[in-house]
């Protein structure tokens, strides 16, 4: 028999289908497959770039370009299936802007804050750098320098930058850009847990009874969980599928129950799930007595905006965490007063859909999940949310085993394994280690073989205060590395913008393109990214994924790592240190940052004879080690013995990923688990040992309004997040041709029956505008997302359309995390 | 002599199996796109073919769009430079 080209093609794609759906092809097509077709290109795997699920793809690469990527068959996570944004991967190194070149603003040949962007060597472009930074140092000493990370960092870089920052440069002005996506899921686990990220892992999406979808629209933005979700639902009709949102989205589609509710009346919903549990007597008593506390957690705590700002003046308690211990009785007594009644008034959700929702936590034959993502922690009570979230699960026990368990998911790739876990936020250290306590300063101290007291104790600038230090002149040399954050932070025009123009500030942008935020800073660094660097991701399933470089950057741009390691060695110890810290350690004297934090034994403990000849790894032969290795090992080893462990380096690269902790090579699937989690005690069944007393905190916490609600004036709630083709904001997904052009322009998701009330139809120009700032867009009332009337939906990716000017910067004050999904805004026709 | 690029994709494609006979419908309507299975509980398998990435994209966001298809994944991709 013989085939043409095309079907043969056609042959091969089908079974390759089939095979990932494990399903049988009707004769006909499998007989096709005559033979394996051998392509010229190269395949090796690596994490997907984007969100946090930690896909694993097959990068195709032929001369020295990536062209192709596909699902990895091999993989626990995706199976060998792509979403869209997967599936257009190898193009996003390929911009037509991409940046090759440092461009510092000059005017005359010298640098002026107020020049033009010009292109200047590395070593002028370090040489600048290196007298800000040295300036501001002092000037006004550690605090006056900082840097803003990301959650896309690999793993690595997060670290060495921690080093630099918390050690060199002896300043915590450290956070990543994941601030604005889990730092409320942080705060809820340490304060239920005292130990941070999931218990569960994806392995509950084909063992739950019933999924909850809090907010999460998994089916845009976590495609592949959802097709494992959708999976899962359509084989087993008796499970069921409960999505809540402040408007309808295509996760709806597959909802036996959907919901509808007032943006903040999440917190009003669990206190009632919570008091249905407990009238129903469906408490797991046994459980909640070996494995529960019950604390009253203090009120009236704020909204993270300026000491200034009336809201913030009005709080009884701004900022405060604190809370007292209760009875189980005092707990049942203070959510007695979420009824359903109450609930139903506060969300708009009819009772009989509460109750389902209420009833399925309640049965204990059930096992449930609960998903959620932006909506839970993009909230001025985002801890509390998640702490409200944790005590349904607690009551009844379902959690910590397969198919059960309140699981947060991430936005970002590494968010969990370089944000939280190598600890890059203002006030922590790795392994959930924190600055403020002397005990975990002196063991990174020791760790890092630094002298007593090199870590300064006082936290440093959040992501949102370092906005406004720089605006305030406090903060003055500042690095922007692997974000976007004139785009992504919330209140651009009057707290972005002008700190990053201030003319006392000297800003460093890091990106592979010129971004809003590369085009506000005053120098640009042209960076390598995803597969041009060896690199390791952490997902939100606790899974550790490991690549190798495959392809050269393009001639000019740097990887991440190498700017920071390279950039260390322009400081001297004694232009960073005071003579007191030098004086516990001598012989530091005289050397640079470099060899004190990098060529210190450890870090270079790995010799190039480990990296293969045939590798492409372009950091390790620029310094002359082994680099990524001596980094992670030393990483490795603040949490291996303390329910952190991560496996020996060169495991990662053979494995599709592993989930910490990993124990003499075993991987975690269900923490605190006995028989699944190796750090649970024999005969204890259950042990939440992040805290001293191995128990679990349910909070009793109240619904307390946003910081702007709808009013005469502004009277429509804004929300903002994602959709399905675009990443963020948009600075990789914008320059895939595919999929700019599937989704070109943001619109804003409107009502029907709005739109006709302020006399507006479908694709008409509008403006829209909050108390802090307006733009230009266009009317949507069909499609993907149908919003309810008086609430409005606008995607953040278009830098053309900043929905940012409208956004209010009011954070949780616990958590420091922005609120982006609810703001008062007005809609008028452009005329 | 001009070159023209043969592209080659398989989706799988979860649907509501009470609405198979609408989207096989559909789905087959569409330029270059062949519904090749369904298993009963509403696993599709779906292969495309296009002169260019764009209008393979273009279809998975009409399949994507179509009434009871609850999610999409990509499975393969293979083009071939046809010179002609």
């Amino acid at each position: 028999m013989k085939f043409t080209r095309r079907e043969f093609m056609k042959a091969q794609a089908a079974a390759s289908a089939a095979a990932v759906a494990g399903i049988a092809l009707p004769a006909t097509a499998s007989n096709l497959i005559a033979s394996q077709d051998l392509t010229k290109i190269k395949w090796e795997k690596a994490p997907c770039r984007f969100c946090g699920t930690g896909c694993s793809v097959l990068v195709g690469t032929q001369h020295g370009r990536v062209v192709a990527t596909q699902g990895d068959p091999e993989s626990p996570v995706n199976k060998g299936l792509n979403c869209v944004k997967g599936y257009f991967l190898s193009k996003i190194m390929y911009g037509k802007d991409r940046l090759t070149t440092p461009l510092l603003r000059m005017t005359d040949g010298v640098y002026d804050k107020n020049g033009e962007f010009e292109p200047v060597s590395w070593d002028a472009a370090f040489d600048i750098m290196a007298d800000k930074f040295k300036d501001a140092l002092k000037k006004k000493g550690p605090t006056s320098v900082g840097m803003f990370g990301s959650g896309q960092w690999t793993l690595w870089e997060g670290y060495a930058a921690s080093k630099l920052m918390k050690a060199g440069f002896r300043t915590n002005n450290l956070d990543p850009n994941a601030r604005h996506c889990m730092a409320s899921a942080v705060g809820g686990f340490m304060r239920t847990f005292g130990i941070d990220e999931p218990m569960g892992c994806y392995d509950d999406l084909e063992n739950a009874d019933v999924f909850v979808l809090w907010g999460s629209n998994m089916a845009e933005m976590h495609p592949i969980l959802w097709s494992r979700l959708a999976d899962r639902r359509l084989s087993n009709p008796d499970v069921s599928v409960h999505v809540l949102s402040t408007y309808t989205h295509r996760s709806f589609e597959l909802a036996d129950n959907g919901m509808i509710f007032t943006p903040q009346s999440d917190l009003a919903i669990l206190n009632f799930i919570a008091n249905y549990i407990i009238q129903n007597d469906a408490v797991d008593k046994d459980f909640v007595e070996k494995h529960t506390n019950f604390r009253k957690g203090v009120t009236d705590i704020g909204y993270g905006l300026r000491p200034t700002d009336p809201l913030q003046k009005a709080a009884e308690n701004p900022d405060s965490g604190a809370s007292t211990p209760i009875s189980f009785d005092e707990f049942a007594e203070y959510v007695s007063e979420f009824d359903v009644d109450y609930a139903v008034k506060m969300s708009g959700v009819p009772a009989e859909k509460l109750i389902e929702l209420a009833k399925v936590y309640a049965d204990p034959a059930k096992r449930v999940v609960s998903y959620w993502t932006m909506g839970f922690n993009q909230h001025t009570r985002g801890v509390w949310a998640n702490n409200l979230m944790y005590n349904v699960h607690l009551l009844t026990g379902k959690i910590s085993k397969p198919g059960s368990g309140p699981f947060s998911l991430t936005g970002q790739p590494s968010a969990c394994g370089t944000a939280r876990e190598v600890g890059t936020f203002s006030h922590r250290l790795p392994a959930d280690l924190v600055v403020a306590n002397p005990k975990h300063r002196a063991i990174a101290e020791k760790l890092w073989k630094l002298p007593e007291g090199t870590i300064e104790p006082k936290p440093g600038y959040h992501a949102v205060l370092q906005n406004r230090m720089l605006k305030d002149s406090k903060l003055n040399a500042y690095w922007v590395m692997c974000n976007n954050n004139v785009q992504a932070g919330a209140n651009i025009n009057e707290e972005i913008i002008p700190g990053y123009r201030n003319p006392e500030n000297f800003i460093v942008v890091s990106d592979p393109y010129p971004t809003v935020t590369a085009q506000m800073g005053d120098l640009i660094l042209p960076t390598a990214m995803w597969v041009e660097k060896e690199g390791a991701y952490g997902n939100a399933e606790r899974r550790t994924q490991f690549w190798h470089q495959q392809v050269k950057a393009p001639e000019g741009a740097k990887s991440d790592l190498w700017q920071l390691v390279e950039f260390s060695k322009r400081f001297k110890i004694e232009e960073v240190w005071t003579e007191d810290l030098i004086a516990k350690m001598p012989e530091v004297r005289g050397k640079t940052l470099y060899d004190v934090l990098y060529k210190n034994g450890q870090v270079d403990a790995f010799g190039l004879e480990e990296v293969a000849d045939e590798r492409l790894n372009d950091e390790a032969r620029d310094f002359g080690f082994y680099i990524q290795k001596g980094l992670f090992e030393e990483y490795a080893s603040f949490g291996r013995g303390h329910g952190h462990d991560l496996a020996p380096f060169d495991q990662y690269h053979e494995a599709r990923g592993l989930r910490w902790p990993v124990v003499d090579g075993k991987e975690t699937l269900w923490r605190f688990r006995e028989g699944y989690d190796p750090y649970v005690e024999k005969g204890s069944e259950v042990q939440f040992y992040g805290h001293p007393d191995k128990k679990a905190v349910i909070f009793a916490l109240p619904y307390e309004p946003p910081a702007e609600s709808p009013d005469e004036e502004y009277d429509l709630w804004l929300s903002t997040g994602r959709v399905l083709e675009h990443w963020h904001s948009g600075s990789m997904t914008r320059r895939v041709p595919e999929l700019y052009k599937a989704f070109p322009d943001a619109v804003v998701f409107m009502h029907p029956d709005d739109a006709k009330a302020r006399g507006v139809r479908r694709g008409d120009e509008i403006v829209l505008a909050s108390r802090r700032g307006e733009l230009t867009s266009r009317v949507e009332t069909r499609g993907r997302n149908r919003p309810p009337r008086g609430l409005v939906f606008m995607p953040w990716f278009d830098a053309k359309q900043l929905v940012n000017k409208i956004t209010l910067d009011a954070t949780d004050p616990l958590s420091k995390q922005t609120d982006y999904k609810k703001c008062a805004v007005k809609i008028t026709k452009k005329v | 002599m001009k070159t023209e690029e043969l592209h080659v994709s398989s989706l799988i494609v979860h649907i509501r199996p009470e609405k198979r006979q609408e989207i096989e419908k559909s789905i087959n309507a569409l330029d270059g796109a062949e519904l090749i299975t369904v298993s009963p509980i509403g696993k599709a398998v779906v292969v495309l073919e296009a002169p260019h990435q764009r209008v393979i994209m273009e279809v998975i966001d009409t399949i994507n769009a179509l009434d009871g298809v609850l999610s999409t994944g990509l499975v393969y991709h293979e083009f071939e430079k046809l010179e002609s």
